[in-house]
């Protein structure tokens, strides 16, 4: 069981041991304890386990979410040839779409703090979602004395965005069964039914552009291209809410000089040069960031409270408000200017294929939540704060070949990426963004001007103590103790600043969650009527930030490398003694959380056969494959938590592994059938 | 072919004409369909709706990131009244290590520190409402003023005395850095006692809140709290005016003693006569997803212990923090109620004993059974309110004033008679008003109220009375004066380095 491995699954029907309960006094004590399908009791957690639960028993819950989707998309357009070489093309898309949950959840138990639910209820929702879109663009293209290809492009579009919500919840249903787990088979007081609606928060959010463009090309040799573009977002304030991005693209096929085109060796089909450089937008905020909105909710009884002789309530509710997060009237669109250098190329009759790019993006007054202390008391305005630059390599690599009736594929990409934060807006240039107290942890991801943006930030160590002889001899220039509190087998901290103390000023950056080089290989080969296809993916340089044990509950179940910590002189250097008390600190933020997190990873792997024609078209089937397919199903990496690939939401905490579900292997059985 | 191309023109035309009205800048400006925009011109329903939200700060006992900040508990970890209990030490550890004066910048009270520091951005917000009222009635306004004045005296006074030199603001802060100056803690004194003077003067607020205005505060909460403000901070300048304020509440007749102690923490005597000012807490609204909404109060579950079975039926099970010491029990004489209408004695077997275990549990709040009625996160939703100020603290107030700190008693309020009262209902012998029994009187009466620490700090008693070395109870701890101002959040710190505004840690504390 994998919150102690002394508890099983099941509950039994007797046991001596005071933390394994048996079915009878689970059930006595808790009637709404999960059991399975069977009816089965499963094992509740021993004290101490806080909110933390059987896992298996989690996935009995008497609960269910249903969501539902219906998605109408459409797009009508128009196109009128005016002059000869003049045309104008005007468009209309639409999506509309309806989406909502049900959900029930009958009484449960399945730990005592903040799992122990008495009541049943049920909840109901309802949403509606219209964007359109119109684009009218005029197109002029004309040829030169038969070298000169010119096009210009001119056009307008607007989008817009609607939306509405109403929903509903309700307590005490009627009965056990799913099929009654409805709004309208629920009883308890009015009081407790909850309705809600709306739309969203703000009646549109709408987007427009003006475009321009160029594109000449000469022979086939040069081309260029110019665009520039003025867009507008209802997400800005007025004046703020248009900016103007312009690019150029040039290209030289090297092979079409006249000078080479007849004139260059077999082994190479082509040859292209690239060059671009151009500014990009972003707006992607929240609706109303420039101003400040009164945040509801924020209520208070008058009058009397609550009564618990009588369970009513007494007093009356005065509707409370005070304004959300900081306005920040200057808020305008992010921009970013990326360069990019690079060439294709084609050799042996495009058999082989390679390609190369450099490229290099500075982000400037990036879109972030300004890093304010929390005493401001009111949520932190959005700026455009940060600048930022990435530059990167890509490289790419194709080769196919036929011998008989063997043909197979390879290609494969690789890319490299440098990251630095040049300004994060703050005056110290330095923002935490992840802090875990009551574990203990301490403040573990940082950004800084100047560094990888963001980094895993902790102390160095230096080992473990061995004895209390390397503890009293742990002493700085004046010959005091470093770490006075520590006993044999705990870690010895660096001192990282040199001031002759170990503290927080000895924080220093440890890793970094974002890969140095991300890699994909795929391979694809046919053989007869049999086809392979095998997708790799992998990434080099990053680390794992292993946040995945709970720091705070003593009894909690360990990883298994709990078993190699110290136990006595020499017995490890590495990973510290096992205590409650912990008074060395030995598991705040430091490089022992540190893991390499490089993996390769057989992410796609496919074998298909497709059954002779001869034998199917007798029952009227054009082609019969059937194939066997399978998601991660290898992976090499030295990683030793549940899953170097951890999804972890936001950016910032790319890397930091809390535990949380694998992505699982799957193996599928197909056919594919054309009639 | 020919009507084809008629029809696409009249489309295009149409398209066309639809997508020219969308160009404007009228077409880009969204407006919300939910909130009004902060700053703008308040009717008195606005002003009474930021006012609530300025109210509902006292209802906050616990915070989304995994910090169980009961004010009232906070107080009393680093008294002699308490341990830290819970599952081990290292569950709740800045907690643990508050009880153990050992907290880091690391390890503090975020949430309290956000909690009130919210409390003090919303008084903002309604104190500049009020100047922008439009149509609201002068003498409405001074009230509504008044109001918001004591809240933010009430919360910043927290700030002051568990952190002391605090940054302080009394507009949004929301210009770039986004950030206050650091104050040094007699300025924040004189901060605090601006406000709570604007609250005391007479005509602004009544003596007492009745009926619809039950909850809000009260002339008498003023006074109250310029007169805990004041001795904490040992301003002998103001004893005069606190002795006499105490002495206006007593001749006022708005409050009494509640007879029954053990009685007066139960739901139905919330807002009893001898209540000057509590928390409105009802058993709803607060989630483990949202500690920043609701009603309830985790305090009860937080200090109950853990896999409770009573007997009787009336209390509940919760998580085993703060027990109460031995020692605590025992300061009681033979017979005085206050003991078993504070302290839970329960036997072994009817519970789970955890870390620093004693056997004895707070009562006054003590998670009761029907407290905390589903649905929602139950644990979070007890329905006590916390008592700010008893007329208890006023009577005890004025007793030291008079014979501790040698103020000459106000006419018709005899001091002895004071304590008299308290030591009748509890049910003792009246005894004579020494230093010794004034201190060792307000111990017995306040015991789980948040009082103890404070009144140590303030009456200099703390290093010899904290410091002790109970290794059985895991309480080995050295109190110095400086200690009694907790680190300032390590985020706090590293957020505003570097800046004119770069906080300057508490005393030595790392």
């Amino acid at each position: 069981m994998a919150f102690n491995p002394r508890i099983p699954v099941y509950a039994p029907e007797t046991s001596d041991d005071p933390d394994i309960q048996p079915i009878s006094a689970i059930l006595a004590a808790h009637p709404y304890a999960v059991t399975d399908k069977k009816g089965r009791v499963f094992s509740i957690p021993p004290a101490g386990f806080q909110e933390i639960a059987n896992p298996v028993a989690m996935l009995n819950q008497p609960r269910s979410d249903r969501w539902n989707s219906d998605k109408f998309v459409g797009t009508f357009w128009g196109e009128v040839d005016i002059l000869p070489g003049l045309k104008f093309r005007s468009s209309y898309g639409f999506d509309l779409a309806f989406w909502g949950d049900d959900g029930y959840e009958f009484p449960y138990f399945l730990a005592t703090q903040g799992k122990d639910v008495n009541q049943s209820s049920v909840w109901s929702q309802m949403n509606r979602g219209f964007k359109w879109q119109v684009e009218n663009v005029f197109t002029y293209n004309k040829i030169f004395s038969d070298i000169h290809n010119l096009t210009f492009v001119l056009g307008q579009s607007a989008q817009k965005y609607t939306y509405r919500q109403l929903g509903g919840s309700d307590y005490d249903l009627l009965g056990t069964d799913p099929k009654l787990a409805t709004i309208n088979a629920a009883t308890a007081d009015r009081d407790k039914e909850r309705i809600y609606g709306g739309t969203g928060g703000f009646d549109f959010t709408s987007l427009a552009s003006y475009f321009g463009r160029v594109d000449y090309n000469y022979a086939e040799r040069y081309m260029l291209q110019a665009t520039v573009r003025r867009d507008g977002s209802s997400r800005f304030g007025p004046n703020n809410k248009w900016a103007i991005f312009p690019a150029v693209s040039v290209g030289w096929n090297v092979l079409n000089e006249p000078f080479l085109i007849d004139n260059h060796p077999d082994w190479i089909e082509a040859l292209k040069l690239r060059f671009s450089w151009g500014k990009n937008g972003n707006e992607n905020i929240g609706n109303f960031r420039y101003t400040s909105l009164m945040d509801g909710g924020q209520n208070y009884y008058f009058g009397g409270g609550y009564s618990v002789a009588t369970g009513t309530k007494t007093g009356t509710m005065q509707y409370g408000t005070s304004p959300s997060a900081l306005p920040n009237p200057s808020v305008k669109w992010e921009e970013s200017e990326q360069t990019n250098l690079g060439f294709d190329a084609y050799f042996l009759r495009t058999a082989l294929t390679f390609s190369f790019d450099y490229f290099k993006k500075k982000t400037n007054g990036m879109l972030m939540d300004q890093p304010i202390p929390s005493y401001v008391g009111q949520g932190a305005p959005i700026g455009n704060v940060g600048n930022m630059e990435n530059w990167g390599l890509e490289f790419e690599v194709g080769w196919k070949q036929v011998v008989g009736d063997f043909r197979y594929n390879i290609s494969a990409n690789a890319s490299y990426l440098r990251n630095k934060l040049i300004k994060l807006g703050t005056a110290s240039g330095e923002a935490i963004y992840e802090t875990a107290g009551a574990s203990g942890l301490g403040s573990f991801i940082k950004g800084q001007n100047g560094e990888v943006w963001p980094f895993f930030y902790g102390y160095k160590t230096d080992g473990i103590f061995q004895n209390q002889a390397e503890v009293d001899a742990y002493v700085n220039s004046k010959g005091q103790k470093y770490q006075p509190k520590a006993q044999p087998g705990d870690v010895r901290f660096v001192d990282f600043n040199g001031d002759g103390v170990v503290d927080d000023n000895d924080k220093t950056k440890i890793g970094k969650g974002m890969p140095d080089w991300t890699f994909g290989l795929s391979l694809g080969a046919e053989w007869k009527k049999f086809d392979l296809n095998l997708f790799f993916q992998g990434t080099a340089g990053n680390d794992m930030f292993d946040f995945s044990m709970r720091g705070d509950i003593p009894a909690m179940n360990r990883p298994s490398w709990m078993l190699q910590r110290w136990h006595g002189e020499g017995t490890s250097n590495k990973i510290p003694r096992m205590t409650s008390a912990d008074p060395n600190g030995n598991w705040r933020s430091s490089d022992l959380y540190i893991k390499n997190g490089s993996f390769l990873r057989l992410k796609t792997a496919q074998l298909g056969y497709t059954l002779p024609a001869m034998w199917t078209k007798k029952i009227a089937i054009q082609q019969l494959r059937i194939y066997i397919s399978a998601e991660n199903l290898l992976t090499f990496t030295g990683y030793d938590g549940f899953d170097p690939e951890v999804a972890t939401g936001d950016y910032t905490r790319i890397g930091v592994d809390r535990g949380v579900y694998p992505q699982s292997r799957t193996l599928y059985l197909g056919a594919n059938i054309s009639f | 072919m020919k009507k084809c191309i008629l029809l696409s023109i009249i489309t295009a035309v149409l398209i066309g004409m639809l997508s020219i009205t969308s160009c404007s800048d009228d077409f880009l400006t969204a407006s919300s369909t939910e909130k009004l925009e902060a700053g703008g011109t308040a009717t008195e329903g606005s002003i009474l709706s930021n006012l609530a939200s300025a109210y509902q700060i006292l209802l906050f006992d616990s915070y989304a990131n995994s910090n169980y900040n009961a004010v009232l508990l906070m107080s009393d970890l680093r008294s002699d009244d308490l341990y830290k209990g819970g599952g081990s030490a290292g569950d709740q550890e800045q907690l643990y290590k508050l009880s153990q004066f050992t907290s880091t910048a690391a390890s503090t009270l975020d949430g309290l520190w956000s909690i009130y520091f919210t409390g003090l951005a919303r008084c903002n917000n309604v104190i500049i409402s009020c100047d922008n009222a439009v149509g609201v009635k002068e003498e409405k306004l001074e009230q509504f003023k008044a109001e918001a004045h004591f809240l933010r005296a009430y919360y910043v006074h927290l700030l002051w005395k568990f952190w002391g030199n605090i940054p302080y603001f009394e507009e949004p802060l929301s210009d770039p850095p986004y950030m206050a100056k650091q104050l040094p803690a007699d300025s924040i004194y004189n901060k605090i006692m601006k406000d709570v003077d604007f609250a005391c003067v007479e005509g602004r607020l009544p003596m007492e809140t009745t009926g619809n205005d039950l909850g809000r505060v009260s002339r008498a909460a003023a006074l109250m709290l310029r007169a805990r403000v004041v001795l904490y901070q040992k301003d002998e300048s103001r004893y005069p005016q606190i002795t006499n304020d105490m002495a206006t509440i007593i001749k006022s007749g708005k409050y009494e003693l509640f007879e029954d102690f053990d009685a007066m923490w139960e739901d139905e005597n919330e807002f009893c006569k001898e209540s000057i000012f509590e928390s409105n807490q009802l058993p709803e609204g607060k989630s483990w997803g949202n500690a920043w909404s609701g009603y309830g109060t985790n305090l009860p579950a937080f200090i109950s212990p853990a896999d409770l079975k009573d007997p009787d039926g009336i209390f509940k099970g919760g998580w085993g923090f703060g027990p109460v010491r031995q020692a605590a029990y025992d300061m009681y004489e033979q017979g005085d109620k206050r003991r078993d209408g504070s302290i839970n004695k329960w036997d072994d077997g009817l519970y789970t004993p955890r870390f620093q275990n004693t056997g004895l549990f707070q009562r006054k709040y003590a998670a009761r059974v029907g407290y905390n009625p589903p649905p929602g996160d139950v644990d979070l939703n007890y329905c006590n309110n916390l008592r700010i100020f008893r007329y208890a603290e006023t009577l005890l107030n004025y007793v030291e004033l008079v014979k501790m700190h040698g103020q000459s008693e106000v006419d018709g309020v005899n001091a002895q008679a004071c304590l008299d009262q308290i030591r009748e209902r509890a049910g003792v012998s009246p005894i004579q008003a020494t230093d010794e029994n004034i201190k060792l009187e307000r111990r017995r009466e306040f015991l789980g109220e948040g009082m103890r620490f404070w009144d140590l700090v303030r009456w200099g008693d703390a290093p010899t009375v904290l410091t002790e070395n109970e290794s059985e109870h895991n309480s080995v701890r050295t109190f110095e004066e400086w200690m009694k101002y907790l680190p300032i959040p390590q985020g706090e710190m590293e957020k505003t380095k570097g800046t004119e505004f770069e906080l300057k840690q508490n005393g030595n504390w790392k």
